[in-house]
């Protein structure tokens, strides 16, 4: 190999570590509730995809034996002490979550758990086959409590 | 000096002719008792569509008395009482009253009303769909509340500036002869301007208050209550044009969108007074009416 080619192998293999070193050097750290909000977002896609799967069902557009139990059981399940997942200031400009969360936290804290007292309620409608006229009236129960919080406590599109 | 007084008082003479002149006012043969309680009933469905109700009733406060604070970049307008109160409200309007209110945003007489009270859509009614409104609201309950000042703004009082607006920057929408029939895209459009006057909050306003008709349906950053209106148009990336045709449905039926999450703020209040009253033919033709619309990119956030 001529000495030529040996040179510039050795500046690449120092131009490469180089950038590769500066880029980790960049690389942002994540931020204090990173994991929170990316959890928080996918726990309130899960909920919103349950319940537009169950419109579906309680308004008689789709038929699916078996369906509808799981999706309210799911509601219920993962609606519990969803509170939690809000510790203070844990928001930022990527997040829909509203720093009045935290201002007013005890209405909030008062509203999370009323939608998680009516998804429990609309399950046990849904597992103890009531009439479909039931079932729907306690899912419109529950689908005005996420309002109730995302109208004070979400940012807008 | 006697020549420029003389150019003053010729320019003050024009402008007061500009202004005042023609006073676009109506002329109809007033419809009898019997015709308008044979009206009232198809009124009610008007009404329910034109959204009356949303600006013109305060939170828990008497229907159609009026009061309602509605925020805007402009100032707080505050629409007036129109249940059939003779002192408070519009009891004393005639049908040729209240078209021109509809067609040309005048008081019985001869004001100019701000285009808050969106009679830029309206004017595109039908006579007939007028006529049916005015009849439904003689029959609502009469209620005596007096209005608070229509508006905040200083400049905006008093009506000149409304009148100035009109001469400079309205013209009524051509006279309808069609509410859009068995169209179902004509219906749906009819739908949507003439009578829920979406593009007031939903298309961009220029300095002037003038809707931009190339951006039409795009939305606004600051619409009511100062909250932004998102883009109705079927561009893929900001608009609906990802949302099926039954999305379009069950959300303008109840309010729920693709995700889950439901409408709150200005079109909740829409979709409870207007959208979920809209017969199943007539929701259809609003959706292919919105899915027809040219696809526009919202404007860039500032």
């Amino acid at each position: 190999m001529p000495l030529k080619t040996h040179r510039l192998l050795i500046l690449g293999a120092f131009v490469g570590a180089a950038s590769f070193l500066t880029a980790h050097a960049q690389d942002e750290e994540p931020g204090p509730y990173d994991a929170q909000i990316q959890y928080r977002q996918g726990l309130m896609k899960s909920i919103g995809g349950h319940v537009v799967a169950s419109h579906s069902l309680v308004t008689g557009k789709i038929e699916a034996p078996g369906h509808l139990k799981v999706h309210a059981a799911a509601l219920a399940g993962v609606s519990d002490n969803v509170k939690r997942f809000f510790p203070k200031g844990s928001t930022d400009e990527d997040s829909a979550a509203k720093p009045e969360i935290w201002e007013s936290w005890d209405t909030f804290a008062k509203r999370a758990d009323e939608m998680h007292d009516a998804a429990v309620a609309y399950n046990h409608t849904v597992q103890s086959d009531a009439a479909m006229t039931e079932v729907q009236a306690s899912f419109k129960k529950l689908t005005e409590t996420c309002k109730a919080c995302h109208d004070d406590y979400r940012k807008k599109d | 000096v006697r020549r420029l007084l003389l150019a003053l008082a010729a320019l003050v003479a024009a402008a007061v002719v500009w202004l005042w002149w023609p006073p676009d006012s109506v002329e109809l043969t007033e419809p009898s008792a019997a015709e308008l309680d044979a009206l009232a009933k198809r009124g009610e469905y008007v009404y329910r569509l034109a959204g009356c109700r949303g600006c013109h009733t305060q939170d828990d406060g008497p229907e159609l008395a009026g009061g309602r604070e509605v925020e805007t970049h402009y100032g707080i307008f505050r629409p007036p009482n129109i249940t059939p109160d003779v002192d408070t409200g519009i009891g004393s309007w005639s049908a040729a009253d209240f078209v021109r209110a509809l067609r040309y945003g005048r008081s019985p007489d001869g004001g100019a009303y701000l285009p808050a009270f969106p009679y830029p859509s309206y004017s595109g009614m039908t006579l007939d769909d007028m006529l049916a409104l005015y009849a439904y609201l003689r029959t609502v309950p009469a209620v005596s509340q007096a209005n608070a000042p229509a508006v905040d703004t200083w400049y905006l009082r008093g009506g000149l500036a409304a009148r100035v607006w009109q001469r400079a920057f309205y013209t009524p929408a051509p006279e309808a002869t069609s509410d859009g029939g068995d169209d179902a895209v004509a219906r749906g459009r009819y739908i949507a301007t003439a009578l829920g006057h979406c593009a007031e909050c939903h298309t961009p306003r220029d300095r002037h208050g003038v809707p931009i008709a190339a951006l039409g349906y795009s939305g606004t950053p600051d619409g009511p209550d100062g909250d932004a209106v998102p883009n109705i148009t079927p561009d893929r990336e900001d608009g609906i044009g990802r949302w099926r045709a039954t999305a379009l449905r069950e959300f303008l039926a109840t309010g729920m969108k693709p995700d889950g999450d439901f409408a709150s703020g200005a079109m909740e209040m829409v979709i409870e007074n207007t959208t979920q009253h809209l017969t199943r033919e007539d929701l259809g033709a609003l959706v292919a009416y919105l899915r027809s619309l040219p696809a526009v990119p919202s404007a860039p956030k500032e």
